[in-house]
């Protein structure tokens, strides 16, 4: 059998796109129609891969199948209702476009953790609409709910079992601009022909065009929101608790988290006054049991993670890119405990880590050429930006900055010490443990990056995000003064207008062109247009 | 009206950050303290032996090295202060006292210690993590957080008496200049006020950037000057209106509205008067430290604050200060790239017209007085549809 893949494989290699970029007779980019960004086939890995792939992506059918299935009414209206869920239609795409030139440990790695947001983010998105008032649910139904800022981790919440928390912002925007590069522009006009400057983060812009716009599912009987990551991030907020008009708690954490003597005891009454609003408001008590089944969860995740970053620092892990980032992300932001297929596939994955780590596995074939670490907040628009400058350049995203977030052990049996650890872990969440809060944080990417042995670092550059635009020259200086490859890659978060992904991907080809003088690796990667594509 | 005897005066004290009454008081051997932002009580800063002043960079044309450093899309606020730090425009001070009040006044504060471009012996930085909201577990992060990184170093590094006593006495001296600003001020209630917006602008900002009891006697004598200031024969302008927003301290900017028209009434603006010149209360069995905090914790109007309360409260008080000045309209600024302005402005513009029926024209602005020409027609546009709803009416 394997002599006879071994045949077909040979055979049928001039379509996979990363032999043909091996032997100038195109790449990865051959495959697609330009401008739409419309593949014409799929990518051909060879036999086992290409199947394997396959095998995923219908896995992946099956459970938007099974979403429809949940709450088929629901999910019809929330169709005519919602326009950004029409956008979900491109998952598939997306996720093809995640892992273009994955082969072998690091496809099954990242299929194995993409399926587990699918499966999560389908399921989530059934369980909402089926309890959306604005889409025919009761009161009564909807009230399980507990609407929430998205960046607000949901740990805490895992002391309601009765509850379901809802990252507000989850489906209309935080995720779906990752899958649409089109579809938060939209919310961004809604924004600013109210009146909002275009020059506040479009992230906020697009929040704020979401609650203008009523496209809020309308669930719950309180809010909570939340001071993190960032200033527009605080300031949308008051449009988000007019609109919504439930009443709210501000789960305003210490901003200049790192002090341990002034922070955690604010910290710390925040996440108390935090569940106290929420059996006041839902007649509830916290069940303490609960929640330490859930630590243990993210303990084990995070014992997992610690172990994982040894892995990435030596280069043997087929954990590597947009994967590994986007698991962690969704993970730890949107998961936080509560779901425990995630430490399932976790422990697959790090089954699988471990083989890795002793056969010494190099993913992609060992093209890598540059080991970066990819810092600042990403522009969600080109969520597929780390796969591409890898099989544009060989550069490896070894680790991503939001992949820093909190990751101290919570006390499992203390409540005093649990809470500490809660409110430790709470205010290190995404875009804003490294973003803001003091030159500490941001300036910590060198140690990070030395660590992981990286050459490099790509400082994704948000043109509208205050805390990282005030330090811009001394980052530079600092990267000239240590030894870092360095590269700025301007972005405008969720506005693909302001600055599109090519211009993206100029930035990191002229610095690989011009100052390093290398060659692409697969040279139909450099210009293209997918300025249509999802 | 006949033109105010110290005008000139106090218009060339604003001419430069290091004006000759910040020289004096440096001279004799105190301290000079900077700072930005209301959230560190300027009362704190002028404990014996120390004055507060308000930090601008007077005249500044040209951001290129603060803009290398924060980028072209910052606050030019902020940029304008580092630049004039790197000139060398803050040698005089011995301390700069930020705060997080948004993330570019807290990444320009962090460049006065990592470029260090302010040269004067033991000369430091420090940085509070101000509340977000108005509630007693906010209040007493604000404690906390002022007593760490304000009065310790006070005392440790100034050797500052940071005492109850000494902090009464400051209260006492802070009162008694609240109380010169707060009369002037109120002559603006006036329906033919004694004094015009811009001369009020100077007044109260010469108050912030210079050492309390050097301004003081020729701000009581203005005072004097203008109990019997004879008016104009009519309101020499076309409408008034509270002028509301982010930082503005340039007088020059109020004069450009009141050129159009429209004389400011009200400041309801970072180094605005409404709110910082109210006098501080000392409730009983109330430390001097507490009534401090919790003083400027009530009045604090920022547009970073969260909580419905705080937020309910800026509007209320926006309305209230429409109605007691008599105000047509409100106009609303934000420095260029103010995230929390940029917000604030256009959600409380929609409650003031569409909820309250009051006029607002927002506008945006630089730091360095510029596109003079656009503003002007926005404001004389302004002005205009204010007259035309009072013929209407």
């Amino acid at each position: 059998m394997g002599k006879l893949i071994g045949f077909i494989d040979d055979k049928l290699k001039r379509f996979d796109p990363v032999w043909r970029a091996e032997n100038g007779k195109g790449g990865q980019r051959s495959r697609y129609h330009d401008v739409t960004g419309v593949a014409k086939y799929r990518e051909w890995r060879g036999v086992k891969d290409t199947m394997f792939d396959y095998a995923s992506w219908l896995n992946n059918v099956l459970a938007m199948v099974k979403m429809v299935g949940s709450a088929p009414v629901s999910i019809m209206k929330g169709f005519w209702e919602y326009r950004w869920m029409g956008s979900y239609l491109g998952t598939f795409m997306f996720i093809d476009r995640l892992f273009e030139g994955y082969r072998g440990e690091e496809l099954r790695v990242a299929h194995a953790q993409m399926h587990a947001i699918v499966r999560s983010l389908t399921g989530r998105i059934g369980y909402i609409l089926s309890h959306d008032r604005r889409l025919g649910a009761s009161q009564a139904k909807s009230e399980k709910l507990v609407p929430m800022d998205e960046v607000l981790p949901e740990l805490f919440m895992t002391g309601f079992p009765g509850l379901y928390p809802v990252p507000l912002q989850t489906l209309p925007e935080f995720i779906i601009c990752d899958v649409d590069q089109h579809i938060e522009p939209y919310y961004i006009d809604v924004a600013e022909s109210f009146g909002l400057p275009a020059d506040v983060c479009s992230r906020c812009a697009a929040e704020t065009g979401v609650a203008l716009d009523d496209a809020f599912p309308l669930v719950g009987k309180a809010l909570i929101t939340t001071n993190m990551p960032c200033n527009a991030s605080e300031a949308t907020s008051m449009f988000q608790r007019r609109r919504v008009g439930l009443p709210d708690y501000q789960a305003t954490l210490a901003m200049i988290h790192n002090d341990d003597e002034l922070a955690l005891p604010f910290s710390r009454q925040i996440m108390k006054e935090t569940i106290a609003f929420v059996e006041e408001q839902y007649g509830v008590k916290f069940n303490w049991d609960a929640f330490f089944k859930a630590a243990r969860r993210i303990n084990e995740q995070n014992n997992f993670e610690l172990e994982k970053w040894d892995y990435m620092k030596t280069g043997y892990t087929a954990e590597v890119g947009v994967s590994e980032t986007l698991y962690k992300l969704y993970e730890w932001q949107s998961v936080n405990g509560a779901d425990p297929y995630f430490n399932k596939v976790d422990r697959k994955v790090m089954k699988r880590l471990r083989k890795c780590y002793e056969k010494k596995y190099q993913p992609f074939g060992g093209k890598t050429r540059h080991r970066a670490f990819l810092w600042g907040p990403s522009a969600v628009y080109y969520t597929d930006f780390p796969t591409w400058v890898q099989n544009c350049w060989g550069i490896a995203i070894v680790l991503n900055m939001d992949s820093t977030m909190g990751f101290n052990m919570i006390d499992t049996e203390d409540p005093d010490k649990a809470i500490d650890d809660l409110a430790r872990l709470t205010q290190k969440a995404t875009m804003r443990h490294m973003a803001v809060g003091g030159w500490d944080n941001v300036n910590a990417v060198w140690e990070w990056a030395h660590n992981f042995n990286c050459d490099m670092v790509l400082m994704n550059d948000n043109i509208a995000c205050k805390g990282m635009l005030g330090v811009h020259a001394i980052m530079e200086e600092q990267a000239r003064d240590l030894g870092f490859r360095f590269i700025f890659i301007e972005h405008d978060l969720e506005d693909s207008r302001t600055v599109s992904r090519q211009n993206m991907r100029d930035c990191v080809n002229q610095y690989m062109s011009i100052v390093l003088n290398e060659e692409p690796l697969d040279p139909t990667l450099l210009n293209f247009d997918d300025s249509d594509a999802y | 009206m006949k033109d105010l005897k110290h005008l000139i005066f106090f218009e060339n004290l604003l001419q430069d950050a290091q004006n000759e009454l910040v020289t004096k008081a440096v001279e004799e051997g105190k301290h000079a303290l900077g700072y930005n932002c209301y959230y560190l009580p300027e009362v704190l800063l002028n404990l014996d032996g120390c004055f507060s002043t308000r930090l601008r960079a007077p005249r500044c044309t040209s951001t290129d090295v603060a803009t290398y450093y924060m980028t072209g899309r910052t606050c030019p606020y902020v940029r304008s202060i580092l630049e004039r730090a790197i000139e060398g425009g803050y040698n005089y001070l011995s301390a700069v006292f930020g705060s997080e009040s948004c993330a570019a006044m807290e990444r320009m504060e962090e460049h006065l210690y990592l470029l260090n471009p302010i040269k004067h012996e033991n000369f430091f930085v420090t940085i509070i993590d101000p509340p977000m909201r108005g509630d007693k577990t906010h209040l007493d992060y604000y404690k906390a957080q002022l007593r760490k990184h304000v009065l310790a170093p006070m005392e440790k590094v100034l050797k500052a008496d940071t005492s109850d006593e000494a902090m009464r006495r400051a209260i006492e001296r802070f009162n008694e200049l609240c109380e010169v600003i707060t009369q002037i001020g109120e002559f603006r209630k006036l329906d033919n006020p004694p004094i015009t917006g811009y001369e009020f602008h100077v007044i109260q900002v010469v108050s912030e950037v210079c050492p309390h009891e050097l301004i003081l006697p020729y701000l009581k004598e203005t005072l004097e000057e203008i109990k019997t200031r004879e008016p104009e024969p009519s309101f020499p302008f076309r409408a008034r209106v509270v002028l509301a927003g982010s930082e503005v301290d340039d007088p020059d900017f109020t004069k450009l509205i009141e050129t159009c028209g429209a004389m400011v009434v009200a400041d309801r603006y970072c180094f605005g008067s409404l709110p910082s010149r109210e006098k501080i209360e000392i409730l009983d069995g109330e430390s001097a430290f507490d009534a401090i905090c919790r003083h400027y914790l009530h009045w604090n109007q920022c547009a970073r604050f969260m909580d419905g309360m705080k937020i309910d409260q800026r509007h209320s008080e926006l309305l209230r200060l429409a109605r007691e000045y008599k105000a047509d309209g409100i106009i609303y600024e934000n420095m260029k790239f103010c995230e929390f302005w940029s917000y604030e402005k256009v959600l409380a513009s929609h409650i003031m017209s569409a909820e309250n029926g009051i006029p607002c024209c927002t506008i945006e602005k630089e730091y360095a007085l510029g596109s003079v020409g656009q503003l002007r027609t926005r404001f004389q546009a302004f002005v205009e549809s204010l007259e035309i709803k009072k013929i209407n009416e």
